[in-house]
């Protein structure tokens, strides 16, 4: 772990970076920084025929970026089911560990995931299936 | 190289709409197997009519008319049959026969020669009818010229009111081929084959792609009261007349549906649909003896245009969903909103998608604006 976090703390972008280009590709993304946390609240529509959701990402530097649906709530398809790929604590899981490393844009990566779940999000209440792929750890 | 983005990566709703529409039409279709049985059948049934001397004599002509001929046949509702129609059309004047009804005698006669036939032979007001064991049934007009209106106007028998009546199906053909070509046709349409060859969804234009989902919607509506259902005919003649060459299916469905609605409104007592190329056909003449019927109708199309207001306004897949699935039927809804979903999903296994940066909005990869999606595995976490 401590090897990890060392790899890390070497090729890692700074939260100046990470804000810029954030600010640069998604303009209604507002960043806030508190206690080495930066915060994204934004709007996504991930298809013009999906809602726009406001979502939040946070980013502790060189940790996962935590990521929540804020608006519209999110429902499953029944009452009580989980809804899939997500946390506990209602955030979005959207990758693998190593699949994003903090030598990698939140903008780049995060956001494209992000919108690309809320798309099958979408799909998987229409339709009960779920056609992103990916693997749920209980499954 | 990508040059185009496919249908459903466009970024506007109503492309994206449209390519649902093209999908439900794409699944209403004639499955090939029914339509070649329709096919092959139809040209036996020809072929043994003008082999029948006494037939042979009045120089028959015969052609399809209906939803086979205009390309907007509808794969019936689970357990319906689909029906083919044809016209026998003489060349003799109504005059060469003593009573209008010995139209429908002499093809029955004909009909009832065949073995095969005869089994399946039922007489109809205008029509003899033949009923394949494959649930469908053939609908043989006889017909004679109209020699005082000329052209390719024609008179059918009607056996109830014991006179001829007035139709015009090919000129129908003709006029509705006209309208359906308002618009760019993206297929070819082969004029020669007696049924015009079969058109893929996506080969329609989106009048005819129209007229299979009006006749969905009105299937579905109907499906426990089938005998006040408002005829094909009625429904392609108004959304041809109403059509003015939209390119998008679902916008020239609203304009269908409110400009029927703006003519009930001013109709009294009830809406007039006319042959337009023979305006003594009142295509809408049922509505006269059945007014309960033509009640429901107006209802109907209100509702359906408030549905598709609606409809076009939601944002949402899964709400613009449930209101595919209350339109057109919740499995074949799902199913196409399914398959949109899949063909997206195979454009990400091929590294070519990619989200607007600013707006999210999942794409392809085109244009400097888009960010592409790098492979992920969305997971979570042990329960």
């Amino acid at each position: 772990m401590a090897r990890k976090n060392e790899k890390f703390k070497t090729a890692s972008l700074t939260f100046a970076q990470q804000i810029g280009r954030m600010s640069r590709f998604y303009r209604t993304f507002r960043a806030t920084i508190r206690r080495n946390v930066v915060s994204w609240v934004g709007e996504l529509q991930p298809s013009a025929m999906a809602d726009t959701y406001t979502v939040k990402i946070e980013y502790a530097l060189r940790k996962r970026p935590k990521v929540w649906v804020l608006q519209p709530r999110l429902y499953p398809q029944i009452p009580g089911e989980k809804i899939k790929h997500t946390f506990s604590d209602g955030s979005v899981c959207l990758h693998l560990p190593g699949e994003w490393t903090p030598t990698m844009y939140v903008a780049d990566l995060i956001v494209p995931w992000l919108a690309l779940w809320l798309f099958h999000y979408e799909a998987w209440r229409a339709t009960g299936k779920w056609h992103g792929g990916g693997h749920e750890p209980n499954e | 190289m990508a040059t185009a983005v496919a249908p459903f990566l466009t970024e506007t709703f109503e492309d994206l709409l449209d390519d649902l529409l093209m999908r439900v039409c794409a699944e209403l279709q004639l499955d090939d197997t029914r339509y070649k049985l329709a096919e092959t059948s139809y040209r036996s049934v020809g072929k043994w009519l003008e082999a029948q001397n006494f037939i042979a004599l009045l120089r028959p002509t015969i052609y399809p008319q209906g939803s086979m001929r205009l390309g907007t046949t509808v794969k019936p509702l689970m357990g319906d049959e689909y029906d083919l129609d044809f016209v026998c059309e003489f060349a003799q004047p109504t005059t060469y026969f003593a009573h209008p009804t010995e139209a429908l005698d002499l093809i029955e006669y004909a009909l009832r020669s065949n073995a095969m036939y005869d089994p399946m032979v039922e007489r109809k007001n205008r029509c003899i009818r033949l009923n394949y064991k494959e649930k469908f049934h053939m609908d043989i007009l006889p017909a004679c010229k109209d020699v005082q209106k000329g052209d390719t106007c024609i008179v059918v028998p009607d056996e109830k009111l014991e006179h001829w009546t007035a139709s015009n199906p090919r000129g129908y053909a003709s006029w509705f081929d006209h309208r359906a070509s308002l618009t760019e046709v993206r297929g070819a349409f082969d004029k020669a084959e007696p049924i015009p060859s079969r058109e893929t969804a996506q080969q329609k234009p989106p009048l005819k792609l129209c007229i299979q989902l009006l006749k969905r919607e009105r299937d579905l509506r109907y499906k426990n009261r089938p005998a006040i259902a408002p005829i094909s005919i009625v429904l392609t003649t108004l959304a041809a007349q109403l059509y003015r060459g939209q390119r998008s299916i679902a916008l020239a469905l609203r304009d269908i549906l409110s400009g029927g609605c703006e003519l009930v409104r001013s109709s009294h007592p009830r809406l007039v649909v006319l042959n337009p190329k023979n305006l003594d056909e009142d295509l809408s003449e049922c509505w006269d003896t059945k007014p309960g019927a033509y009640r429901e109708f107006v209802a109907g199309i209100r509702e359906f245009n408030a549905q598709w207001i609606a409809l076009l306004q939601t944002r949402g897949i899964y709400k613009a969903t449930r209101l595919l699935e209350r339109l057109f039927g919740e499995e074949l809804a799902r199913r196409v909103v399914e398959k949109q979903t899949q063909d997206i999903e195979a454009v990400r296994s091929r590294n070519e998608l990619g989200i607007k940066k600013s707006s999210g909005i999942v794409t392809g990869l085109i244009g400097g604006s888009v960010a592409p999606i790098r492979p992920n595995t969305f997971y979570g976490e042990k329960e």
